[in-house]
């Protein structure tokens, strides 16, 4: 099986059952090339079990899967050659200190020269963080430490694919911003499948997503789709003294507009307005709302945030 | 952390690509960091001082309790030594492959470009090599010194020998260790049916089992052959070059080598 140069993964029916618990449903799962793939879902909804299956660690119940082309059965050596992974909770050699466990990652891809290898991994212990302590112990390391370490040692080797699984999960809030940036910048050559349910971060780095729930895929595409997949555009509008009857009378009219809701406090009404045609509301919303001497405070199109889409999808998914 | 990541310094097409070690990959890199660990290890070198202190220690002063028999710091010692070796099997060896399963780091390593065989095939060579040298060749060579010094007419080709047969028993513990961490997500099992194991050799040197299925039974503790023309023990027999043997240790040796299989067809197949 050859998957095209498009798509880094592929994968076909793939699924994984544990006794009764069925982790995984036929996932069928394209992951394009140089992405920066965000791969969503609630706990439990078969992120780590697809990474598993990805790395080799367990074994398909049914279904394929080829990354680079190889099978993740038959070829898993070939695929670890060229790809890094972080684990959720990473587990070292506790003994080991930062950078012998760089130097021995690195070993088992490349073999020399001694010069090229110490370089590269001063190179990794600069970029996560970590070379005032780069001769310590990592059983005194902290979570986050552990974590950069984490990603260093999967970046050693400059792979063409990155996996991370909840990569910022244990980082405080600089450590996820600082994290955000390395992944931003190693992406530039390098693609990055990375599960998280912190939405936020998905929304910064990402340009395409997958949903997935109990074992399922939702939906998956660039990030920009899936916003516009939710209530198409949303106003906001914000006025002083209107007639809220005769307005929401006005607009339940158009037939552009798709859905009205409105709250009101004392002479101050907020209003969500959704549109189904962009054009004819920037042609016509703002000039109604202002009418018969409406005072606009405020006036703009609702940012979709994924947190939104991803509860929707979610609870349309599955509950 | 740095945002700015300096991968283009580095000119990856000058690097040396690690040699495929096709079944085997990986595992050069492995024995070679875990070998240098040991050496720099205090805890390997004070392992190797507390099995000197105990079995030779306690052969010395069996010996010198007796008036100086060196007869019975020839039986002591094969006895202090076997138990040694099991008990060290038990509270250390046990967790070479079930303690990596369970916190993680097996599944870190093998996310790398490290076959399944290489990984298990370093356990059991890293591990071999450090009983070898440990629990088996450094013991022994104090205990034929001792004892020649004690006035035995030990036989030097028979120590060998007999350091082959205890060999072979520390195997035995080694790959049940292996074997048992691949089939068990815990330690749990592993130590009791070892501890079951140790207590099933010890018990039958005291009950009456019938002389046909006793070499069943066979440690170096309690081995006494089954031969009436040599009433001690296959080592004390084999110092003194009588170079006896019976199914005993062979069987011990095979079944070596069925729990090495075991251990590589279950870890083959072992979710991480």
């Amino acid at each position: 099986m050859v998957t095209t140069n498009e798509f880094i993964i592929q994968t076909s029916g793939l699924s994984k059952i544990f006794g009764e618990s069925k982790a995984l449903v036929s996932l069928d799962l394209k992951v394009p090339r140089n992405s920066i793939f965000g791969f969503l879902g609630p706990n439990g909804a078969g992120k780590t079990t697809t990474m598993k299956l990805l790395l080799g660690h367990i074994q398909p119940t049914s279904g394929s899967a080829t990354i680079f082309g190889h099978d993740i059965v038959k070829e898993s050596i070939l695929i670890r050659q060229r790809i890094g992974f972080l684990p959720q909770e990473i587990r070292f050699y506790e003994y080991m200190t930062a950078r012998e466990i760089l130097n021995f990652t690195m070993r088992f891809y490349y073999s020399g020269p001694k010069n090229l290898i110490k370089q590269r991994v001063d190179e990794i212990l600069k970029l996560v963080g970590l070379e005032n302590i780069a001769d310590r112990p990592v059983k005194g390391f902290s979570g986050g430490e552990r974590q950069r370490l984490g990603l260093g040692q999967a970046e050693v080797n400059h792979p063409e694919l990155l996996i991370l699984d909840e990569p910022a999960a244990s980082l405080d809030p600089l450590g996820r911003r600082g994290l955000l940036k390395v992944m931003k910048n190693i992406s530039k050559d390098t693609t990055i499948f990375f599960s998280t349910h912190i939405l936020d971060d998905v929304q910064k780095i990402s340009d395409t997503v997958a949903v997935l729930n109990k074992g399922k895929l939702i939906t998956q595409g660039p990030i920009e789709e899936i916003l516009k997949g939710g209530e198409g555009t949303v106003y906001t509008v914000k006025l002083k003294g209107a007639d809220v009857d005769d307005l929401r009378s006005r607009l339940s009219a158009q037939s552009w507009i798709s859905n009205i809701i409105a709250e009101q406090v004392a002479d101050i009404s907020e209003w969500q307005i959704s549109v189904t045609d962009d054009g004819a509301a920037e042609d016509n919303l703002l000039g109604m709302v202002q009418a018969k001497g409406n005072k606009v405070l405020d006036y703009g199109e609702k940012k979709v945030e994924l947190e939104d889409i991803f509860i929707k999808l979610v609870k349309e998914g599955g509950e | 952390m740095s945002s700015k990541p300096e991968n283009k310094i580095i000119n990856f097409n000058d690097f040396h690509p690690t040699k495929s070690g096709g079944r085997f990959q990986g595992l050069g890199n492995l024995l070679k960091t875990e070998i240098s660990r040991w050496r720099h290890s205090l805890a390997w070198w004070l392992q190797i001082a507390a099995v000197i202190l105990f079995c030779n220690g306690i052969t010395l002063m069996a010996s010198l309790g007796s008036g100086g028999d060196p007869g019975i710091g020839m039986m002591m010692f094969p006895l202090m030594a076997g138990f040694y070796v099991a008990l060290s099997a038990m509270t250390m060896i046990q967790g070479a492959v079930v303690k990596e399963k369970t916190e993680g780091t097996a599944a870190w390593v093998l996310s790398k470009p490290v076959t399944r065989v290489g990984f298990m095939t370093s356990k059991f060579i890293t591990n071999c090599i450090s009983m070898t040298i440990a629990l088996v060749f450094l013991p022994w060579i104090v205990a034929y010194f001792q004892l020649s010094l004690m006035g035995e007419a030990i036989d030097l080709i028979g120590t060998f020998l007999a350091m082959g047969i205890f060999w072979a028993y520390c195997m035995f513990w080694l790959t049940m260790a292996l074997m048992l961490g691949s089939i068990f997500k815990s330690r749990r099992p592993v130590m009791t049916i070892m501890f079951t194991v140790f207590f099933l050799f010890i018990a039958a040197g005291s009950m009456n089992i019938p002389q046909e299925i006793n070499f069943l039974f066979w440690w170096p503790g309690s081995g006494i052959t089954d031969d009436p023309l040599f009433p001690q023990s296959i080592i004390s027999n084999m110092l003194l070059g009588n170079y006896y043997v019976n199914w005993g240790p062979l069987i011990l040796g095979g079944c070596s080598v069925l729990f090495m299989a075991i251990a590589f067809l279950r870890f083959s197949k072992v979710e991480l």
